[in-house]
């Protein structure tokens, strides 16, 4: 075989999977869920702009497109439209456990209105042989949510033309919990591309990016979508040079939005500064981050207060979204803070109780601290007012 | 403080110096009558203290007397604890104030009246004169007529020297006007959220709520019709394979083919089936057409033999005729000769009926007679008794000597002997005992005496003669001698009458006439009873003779008819007549024995001859129904035997037959040709194999209508996008659920915030109130046992809380009970003041009105108990009351004139500003 002619055999083509089309953010507001489902439709356009900026042909999304099988016609039509918009672009959709194939289910209704002519739904586990690009795809669409064969298995039987690069495509899991893998649901085994001479074996359902061996990835969803995610808001640009050749992969950023988690502890004012510091001095835009942050510590009622001002209503503010989970932050009143309240009376006489009731705990003593705390705002706040 | 002297002059109605003097410590009375000015000695107090001495107020021109318009002057003397200080004031006209101090100052005009200020803690009164709020305490604890009862009324100097006096016992415990704040706040802001008396959500939180509950079931019915939608595509699945299943075609093919065989079978089979059944028809008609051949030929047969028949019984019929006519001449011939004997017997026996009957009547005749005879005899015998009873009758109609004749005759003789007994018990028995001889000679009232009658009774004089010698007349004394003569002649008299009467001569004349009298009727009633015996009522008559006599009449006549009837000249004898009966009976039944014999040798021939006459009627009628029959038999004969002959019928018999042999042989032939399939079979496979094949035409026409419906059904269902609207509701409710938590913990919060506040305000106003609640309790349990009360922390009393518990609002108790409680606060509040140093005494004017006796002594303890400590100045018009107060008693006392405006008061200096 002449240099020229395995050259020419190179095939680029674009990993991705676990667009999660109409996911639904149960957590945050309207307005920034608004935003995030944008950027997961933003991305399939991303993909299509690296694609072309790439020289890549095809683009293959293993599974999961959809995030769930019952949408509205918009929803459907979303991410259809977008790659509609890159004619040179050739789109090849699996479904996955999110959006399996089912008769009369989505890629049904989908195929008969028709989809656009760059676009390819795999809906029966049936190679498909791109003659030009010298590639042959071998989807294992899932059939259910759960499956307990491995779908991928076909593929070592299948007979076909030698000198094809053989791509397979699936969506499930490589990895399962007890001593035989083989029982979990929708298992894929790693070593298909060994047993059945693939090229590569292009993986969807972990959001994560993850290489599994040399042939087997996968590329992680290109939009993050839970803070839990490692490595996802990229995809895959895979170029094999021929059938035998191990696949060069390179990861391609496409996410728009940063999901961080932070456990942070605070014991002082100089502590809640010091977060709030490093919060704004997060590396890029602010606003294209969404920060899960995990507090603990105890702090005084004055310092609570602060901690409320700086954090959760001040550095919020800079970031697309932030997420306070206190349930461990304790606000415990000091000598000063009950003096700020007052020296004497029936109102010092009731912070003293509260305090009391809350440094004995038990269940109501998140609520005792709670209205301890109550006490010490509102007591400020006449006392604003009385200024 | 102590107030110890107040000295007045030109002071409303007291116009000539006036001076109250000996005011003690503890507990002081001013007793006086209503119109003594004790209310203007209060007023006085309050003046010389409280009123500025410059002042042209209203008030303080009201001080002035009315007539005259001079000048009011007041001293009062008080002791502080650091001595006496005295006050001197006039007022209106040249008006000044003095006050002489313990260490010897005299402070003149404003200094004096600052300085006073400044010891008994009041502020300076404004240009109305002095009011309750500039008094402070004061005017709680000076109480004027008519206000010692009723809710306290503290001003807010007098609210303030009491806080000061409280917290300076317990310390800040009320938080303040911030403090008060904080609870209304708490409040408000948890009433947005629940309602404050029955704790239900409300607004904003009811509404997010309710919200929770409206996602969570639009949620539940997205599920549902997500469910539905499942289900429907399941459903959609398994219609499609079926109708895949359906639409192949390779059983309806196999179906048709076997419909088409069946088919063609069938109508082989038919044609075969009716070919067989018309073979069946035809032998048929021939085994018919024989039977009709065989059975007229046997019907020739018949008739012939029947003419046969026939013809022998007429025969026989015709021979027992003749011999039964013969029978019958005979019979009749016998039956005539016995009729004529027994015709003859029959008219013997009618002859000698006869003879008896005229022998019976006969007798029956001399029986009349017989008893006509008997009858006379009795007429006669009943006559003769009629005529004895009438003789008799007429006999005893003469005697007048009746019963009651006979017992009056009796009575007065009865009379007439008890009368003479009577004379002759009383009469003089004269009686004479002599011989034979010398009786002689001797006679007594002219009788002779004899032997026999030796002595006389009497009741007259007895004039006895003795021959010879004389007379002896013995002259009886009787008493009523002439009373008994005299009933003895009525008596006489009587009887005479009564005899006389029925004609007797005397009574044994009457006894006798009685007797015969009785006798004739007795007669008469056998005389009658005769009658009645020989002429009784009968059957045919009436009783009397002369029935009798009728009846006899009309039985001669009757013998007479017979006789004329039997023609009889004379009757024989009764004897004879019976005789001749008997002789013509026994004729008779002679007679009719014969006859009877006749009649029974008739009886049999006759019954012989009936018998053979009917016999004859019986065999002419077979005889004559014979005939015709053998007649109509021939014609018959003859007739058939024209229409077809014999050897035409056996002819006919033998071509039938063999028809039918040849109708039977084809019959057989079909049956052969037939299989094991029958048509029932052969149709229900048809039916079968059609209706299959309509119902699979039928369930691919429903198939694709249920596809068609269900596909519809998911189209529209997928059109509404069912997973994403239940993740966006699922995210909704989410959210809500979230936001509720924190409302719920919200309202936790703040409930539990506010409750803290009330109850710690709660305890901090009762810590705060201690130090009045201690003092005034020994007092209220002197007087309420077992009670305690609730001041505000406004100090006002707000209630009392009895014994068992519950409380009572402070107005809702009674006047006298308000002014007491009201009293006992004063004395504790005057008490606490003193105790920290404050100048405190208390004036009670008129006060404890209210108070019934019972409860005075109480509250006479209650303030003698107080007044350890406490001044107190009671002014009362109720001397007598006040009698056992305990307290010492002041007295006003007039003083010169001229002594008290001009009288300086100790010995200091005096200052002058």
């Amino acid at each position: 075989m002449g240099l020229s002619r395995k050259r020419s055999m190179t095939v680029k083509f674009i990993h991705t999977s676990d667009w999660q089309i109409g996911k639904v953010f149960r957590f945050v507001d309207s307005a920034t869920m608004g935003l995030l489902q944008e950027a997961r439709l933003r991305a399939i356009s991303r993909l299509g702009e690296l694609a072309d900026e790439h020289g890549a042909v095809h683009v293959l999304v293993a599974g999961d497109i959809y995030d769930m099988e019952a949408l509205t016609p918009r929803s459907l039509n979303q991410p259809l439209e977008r790659m509609r918009g890159f004619p040179g672009v050739r789109w090849h959709l699996l479904p996955g456990n999110h959006d399996p194939h089912r008769p009369n289910g989505l890629w049904d209704q989908l195929l008969r209105r028709g989809l656009p002519k760059n676009v390819c739904a795999y809906v029966a586990p049936e190679p498909e042989i791109c003659q030009e690009s010298g590639l042959v795809i071998l989807p294992a669409p899932l059939f259910h949510r759960r499956t307990l064969d491995d779908l991928t298995a076909y593929v070592d039987d299948v007979d076909l033309p030698e000198g094809l690069i053989r791509v397979g495509m699936a969506h499930g899991t490589v990895r399962g919990f007890g001593p035989d893998d083989r029982d979990v649901p929708n298992f894929i085994a790693p070593d298909r591309p060994r047993l059945a001479g693939l090229a590569y074996l292009a993986l969807g359902d972990w959001h994560g990016q993850r290489r599994i061996n040399d042939r087997c990835w996968y590329s992680g969803t290109p939009e993050i979508d839970a803070f839990d995610v490692v490595g996802g808001g990229q995809a895959l640009l895979v170029e094999i040079e021929d059938p035998s050749a191990i696949p060069s992969v390179t990861s391609i950023p496409t996410g728009h939005y940063t999901w961080i988690r932070l456990s942070e502890q605070v014991a002082s004012h100089a502590d809640i500064d010091r977060l709030a510091q490093k919060l704004r001095s997060t590396a890029g835009e602010l606003d294209r981050i969404l920060v899960h942050l995990d507090i603990e510590g105890t702090l005084s009622l004055e310092d609570r207060q602060y901690f409320q001002e700086q954090i959760s209503d001040g550095v919020s503010a800079a970031l697309c979204f932030l997420r306070v989970d206190d349930n461990r932050l304790f606000a415990k009143p000091t000598a000063e803070d009950l003096d700020r309240i007052d020296r004497g009376g029936f109102v010092r006489t009731a912070a003293e109780q509260l305090k009391r009731l809350a440094d004995e705990g038990g269940s109501d003593g998140n609520i005792t601290a709670a209205a301890l705390e109550r006490l010490f705002v509102e007591h400020m706040k006449l006392q604003a007012d009385k200024r | 403080m102590k107030i110890r002297s107040l000295a007045v002059n030109q002071f409303k109605k007291f116009t000539s110096p006036t001076r109250l003097d000996g005011v003690e410590d503890g507990l002081n009375v001013v007793v006086g009558p209503k119109e003594m000015g004790k209310s203007t000695l209060l007023d006085a107090l309050r003046a010389v203290l409280f009123e500025k001495h410059s002042s042209r107020a209203q008030p303080i021109v009201a001080l002035q007397n009315d007539r005259n318009q001079a000048a009011p002057v007041v001293e009062l003397t008080i002791e502080l604890d650091d001595g006496l200080y005295r006050v001197t004031k006039r007022f209106i006209k040249k008006p000044y104030a003095r006050l002489s101090c313990p260490d010897g100052r005299i402070l003149e005009g404003d200094a004096a009246e600052d300085t006073l200020r400044e010891l008994l803690d009041f502020h300076e009164p404004g240009n109305t004169g002095a009011k309750p709020e500039t008094l402070g305490m004061w005017s709680v604890l000076w109480v004027q007529q008519g206000r010692s009862f009723g809710v306290l009324d503290l001003p807010d100097s007098a609210r303030s020297s009491l806080h000061n006096a409280l917290e300076s016992e317990v310390g800040t415990v009320l938080g303040g006007r911030r403090g008060r704040a904080l609870p209304k706040v708490i409040e408000n802001q948890l009433g947005e959220r629940i309602t404050s008396r029955t704790n239900r959500p409300r607004g904003a939180y009811k509404e997010l709520i309710d919200r929770v509950d409206a996602l969570h079931q639009d949620l539940g019915a997205l599920q549902a019709r997500r469910q539905d939608l499942t289900q429907t595509l399941v459903d959609l699945e398994e219609a499609q394979e079926n109708l895949q299943r359906l639409s192949t075609g390779d059983r309806d093919r196999a179906d048709l083919k076997e419909l088409d065989e069946a088919r063609q079978r069938h109508g082989r089979l038919a044609e075969l089936e009716a070919r067989i059944e018309t073979a069946c028809t035809e032998r048929e008609l021939g085994k018919r057409t024989l039977e009709q051949a065989e059975e007229a030929a046997e019907t020739r047969k018949r008739l012939k033999a029947d003419v046969e028949t026939e013809r022998t019984a007429l025969d026989t019929v015709a021979r027992r005729l003749t011999e039964a006519r013969a029978r019958e001449k005979e019979a009749r011939s016998k039956v005539n000769a016995l009729r004529g004997d027994v015709r003859k017997s029959e008219a013997a026996v009618t002859e000698a009926d006869q003879a008896v009957s005229r022998h019976r009547r006969v007798l029956g005749a001399a029986e009349r007679r017989s008893r006509i005879g008997d009858l006379e005899e009795r007429y006669e015998k009943a006559q003769a008794a009629e005529q004895h009873q009438r003789e008799a009758q007429q006999a005893a109609a003469a005697i007048l000597v009746t019963d009651e004749a006979i017992e009056a005759i009796r009575v007065a003789a009865q009379e007439r002997e008890a009368i003479r007994s009577r004379l002759n018990a009383a009469a003089t028995l004269v009686s004479f005992e002599m011989t034979e001889k010398g009786i002689s000679g001797i006679d007594v009232n002219g009788e002779p005496l004899t032997a026999e009658r030796t002595f006389v009774r009497s009741i007259e004089a007895v004039t006895i003669s003795v021959p010879d010698r004389g007379r002896i007349t013995v002259e009886p004394a009787i008493r009523d001698r002439d009373k008994l003569l005299h009933q003895q002649r009525n008596a006489a008299s009587a009887l005479r009458e009564a005899l006389e009467d029925v004609g007797a001569k005397s009574v044994t004349d009457a006894e006798d006439q009685y007797a015969r009298r009785e006798k004739l009727l007795r007669d008469v009633e056998l005389a009658r009873q005769g009658v009645e015996l020989h002429a009784p009522a009968t059957a045919d008559h009436e009783a009397g003779v002369q029935a009798l006599a009728d009846y006899i009449e009309g039985l001669r006549q009757i013998l007479k008819g017979e006789m004329e009837e039997l023609d009889l000249s004379a009757l024989p004898a009764r004897g004879d007549a019976e005789a001749a009966l008997r002789v013509a009976q026994d004729q008779a039944d002679e007679a009719r024995s014969v006859f009877n014999a006749a009649r029974a040798a008739l009886m049999g021939p006759e019954d012989a001859l009936s018998g053979l006459q009917t016999e004859i009627a019986t065999l002419q009628g077979r005889h004559d129904e014979s005939t015709d029959r053998l007649q109509r038999l021939q014609a018959e004969v003859a007739q058939a035997e024209e229409a077809r002959s014999d050897d035409e019928l056996q002819s006919g018999i033998e071509a039938a037959r063999n028809r039918l042999s040849e109708r039977e042989t084809m019959v057989a032939q079909l049956e052969e040709q037939r299989s094991d399939e029958t048509l029932l079979q052969l149709e229900a496979r048809i039916g079968r194999l059609d209706k299959a094949l309509q119902e699979r035409r039928e369930k691919r026409s429903s198939l694709k209508e249920r596809v068609a419906g269900l596909a519809s059904r998911v189209e529209a269902a997928k059109g509404a996008g069912l997973d994403e609207a239940i993740e966006q509701q699922a995210r909704e409710l989410a959210l809500a659920e979230e936001e509720k938590r924190r409302q719920d913990r919200e309202v936790e919060v703040l409930r539990l915030l506010l409750s803290t506040l009330r109850s710690a305000e709660q305890e901090a106003k009762e810590l705060y109130m201690s130090p009045v609640l201690r003092r005034v309790r020994p007092y209220l349990q002197l007087l309420f046992a077992g009670a305690d009360i609730r001041i505000d922390e406004n100090l006002k009393i707000a209630g009392v809380v009895r014994d068992a518990g519950y409380e009572e609002s402070f107005s809702h108790l009674s006047m006298g009970t308000q002014e007491q409680i009201a009293v006992l606060v004063r004395l504790a509040f005057a008490e606490m003041l003193l105790e920290q140093g404050h100048p405190a005494t208390v004036v009670l004017d008129d006060a404890l009105v209210f108070s019934d006796d019972r409860r005075m002594g109480r509250i006479f303890d209650i303030l003698n108990m107080a007044t350890r400590n406490v001044q107190v100045i009671v002014f009362t018009c109720r001397e007598q009351l006040f009698e056992g107060f305990g307290g010492g008693s002041c007295h006003l006392k007039q003083q010169a004139a001229t002594n008290l405006p001009r009288r300086r008061m100790g010995a200091g200096r005096t200052f002058a500003r």
